[in-house]
């Protein structure tokens, strides 16, 4: 229901945040300006607020990642200006954080995940609304060793080898996307989307993006299996919505982004997906999605055939919102012949106002923790198998403290606990745990 | 003794809870705010925009003149849209949220 926003930290991230949170600022704090007229001369260039909106520009502003939505009532943090009848919408997220990881094959490392949002919105005719969006992490600069630990992770690429419990970092241009959408009747739109980066219709809404997941830095273990197509390449979306359903089909390149991650790599529309979305409520959306994505990961062949399940909830409540995800997902290997999946529970409550408690549930199927081994991957396989089921739970707690006027503040810690097969206890212990501690930048929600 | 405490409590309790104020304004939204509704949607009448606005992620909100207070309850003030209204309840200033106990069409 309220907004809030994202900040990225360390020093360009942080200049790159606070800039754009001054801007905000200096248009007036959204609060303030509501209390005052639209038309303050002192600003003649910039406002806060949206202008020459239609239906079919709320149907994109509703819109979390590429064509993907929260429930309708979660909080979408973001400081609104308008420039003439541009409408622009501005959002980002940052966390200073150290993690520290037993076990023999635990980590510790300080780094900085980080991404910055940025859409502009005009009015096209008297039905249509037209959208374009730039999302930027300067996380290859600020994750350094283009990984940071994290446990029983495993997908892409670092230094020409597979990552294995490590997490790699975001590409510098996450998303560029242009949309249109068409007000047909009163309750039915059409949307079409082309995005050089971007998200299909595949999954649910990605971990950076959903609201259940705002308190939680760190990637699920599940991202492989879930949402990790949220940073696809050529990317075209087709889709209707009327009333309480929608419908969309995607058409996008299926590798996984390279090492190189400052630039935007391309190739032809090899994979596909298709997506339907049910909102009973405003405090509800669930979505079902298939796609086959062609060979998704540059060391490994065959393409992977993926389904996905998921619901979401949220509630505003005094001091925030409660939200929460239940999300199935199962990839098929065309090489290995293999079904993986993946289980996740997870959610944020605001316990007071700026106090969250926060959770992330996971069970996950994996395959690849011992790539690059392969005699203990031979060993295992004879003696118990080839996949793994891991068992990830988190429990965390942020707090809100107010050091700028315009920047929420939070320090917050979670704390991680595994389960893992017998068989493989001894390269990581029988109880590996693993700690984050983190300090979270978001801009204060425009109200 | 056991009175006594009892008082006591019940004095604490007292003290401790803010007592409902009647505030006067106009059904709006989060989004628009104070802001007129003929610049957010020029071509929709100005309670459309305020349906439209609070079907998203904002909230129905009463605008008394000074400032925009988001309404905790969400589903009594879709029947007044744009309307003016008496709204019992108290409203905490960091949170800008005004707790609803009623509210009624002046």
């Amino acid at each position: 229901m309220l907004n809030e926003v994202f900040v990225p930290p360390r020093l360009p991230g942080l200049f790159l945040i606070l800039a754009s949170a001054v801007c905000a600022q200096d248009a007036e704090h959204p609060a303030q300006h509501a209390e005052h007229s639209a038309q303050d001369p002192a600003h003649p260039a910039q406002h806060t607020g949206m202008v020459d909106m239609s239906p079919a520009g709320m149907f994109l502003m509703n819109l979390a990642s590429g064509t993907a939505a929260n429930p309708a009532s979660s909080p979408m943090p973001m400081a609104m200006m308008h420039f003439g009848k541009w409408n622009t919408t501005f959002m980002g997220a940052g966390f200073v954080m150290d993690t520290q990881q037993s076990g023999p094959r635990g980590g510790d490392k300080f780094y900085a995940p980080n991404w910055f949002m940025a859409s502009a919105q005009h009015r096209a005719g008297s039905r249509g609304s037209f959208e374009a969006d730039l999302m930027l992490s300067l996380e290859p600069a600020t994750v350094t060793d283009r990984r940071y630990p994290l446990l029983f992770q495993t997908g892409e690429t670092a230094y020409g080898v597979p990552l294995v419990d490590a997490q790699h970092p975001h590409n510098f241009i996450m998303g560029l996307g242009f949309h249109y959408t068409h007000q047909l009747a009163d309750e039915t739109f059409v949307d079409a989307y082309f995005a050089p980066v971007g998200d299909p219709a595949l999954g649910p809404v990605a971990f950076p993006h959903r609201a259940s997941a705002a308190e939680l830095p760190q990637a699920t273990l599940s991202h492989h299996w879930q949402d990790s197509t949220h940073i696809a390449d050529d990317v075209v979306t087709l889709g209707i919505s009327h009333k309480k359903i929608k419908f969309e089909a995607s058409g996008f390149y299926g590798s996984e982004p390279g090492e190189n991650r400052w630039i935007i790599q391309s190739g032809p529309i090899n994979s596909w997906a298709a997506r339907l979305w049910f909102f009973p409520s405003k405090n509800w959306a669930a979505q079902v999605s298939a796609g086959r994505i062609a060979h998704p990961e540059a060391l490994e062949p065959g393409d992977q055939v993926r389904a996905t399940a998921s619901l979401h909830y949220s509630k505003p409540m005094l001091g925030g919102s409660w939200s929460s995800s239940l999300i199935w997902g199962r990839n098929h290997s065309t090489a290995t012949h293999r079904d993986l999946n993946s289980y996740l529970v997870e959610s944020v409550v605001p316990i007071r106002a700026g106090n969250f408690l926060t959770g992330r549930f996971e069970l996950v199927d994996k395959d690849e923790l011992f790539t690059g081994q392969p005699d203990i991957e031979a060993r295992l396989d004879r003696s118990y198998g080839s996949t793994f089921r891991i068992g990830a739970y988190t429990i965390g707690y942020t707090r809100d403290i107010h050091l700028f006027r315009s920047i929420e503040t939070g320090i917050g810690a979670n704390f991680s606990a595994y389960s893992l097969p017998a068989a493989i206890q001894p390269y990581y212990g029988e109880h590996p745990v693993g700690g984050n501690v983190f300090i979270r930048f978001r801009l204060r929600p425009a109200s | 003794m056991r009175t006594i405490c009892m008082v006591f409590i019940a004095a604490l309790t007292l003290t401790g809870a803010e007592a409902p104020k009647t505030f006067t304004g106009v059904i709006t939204d989060t989004m628009c705010g104070a802001k007129p509704h003929s610049a957010m949607m020029k071509d929709k009448p100005e309670a459309e925009c305020v349906r439209l606005c609070a079907k998203g992620p904002f909230g129905y909100a009463l605008y008394d003149g000074a400032h925009v207070m988001q309404l905790s309850d969400q589903k009594i003030p879709a029947k007044y849209v744009t309307q003016k209204v008496n709204v019992t309840g108290t409203y905490d200033e960091k949170t800008k949220i005004l707790k609803v106990s009623s509210i009624e069409l002046q």
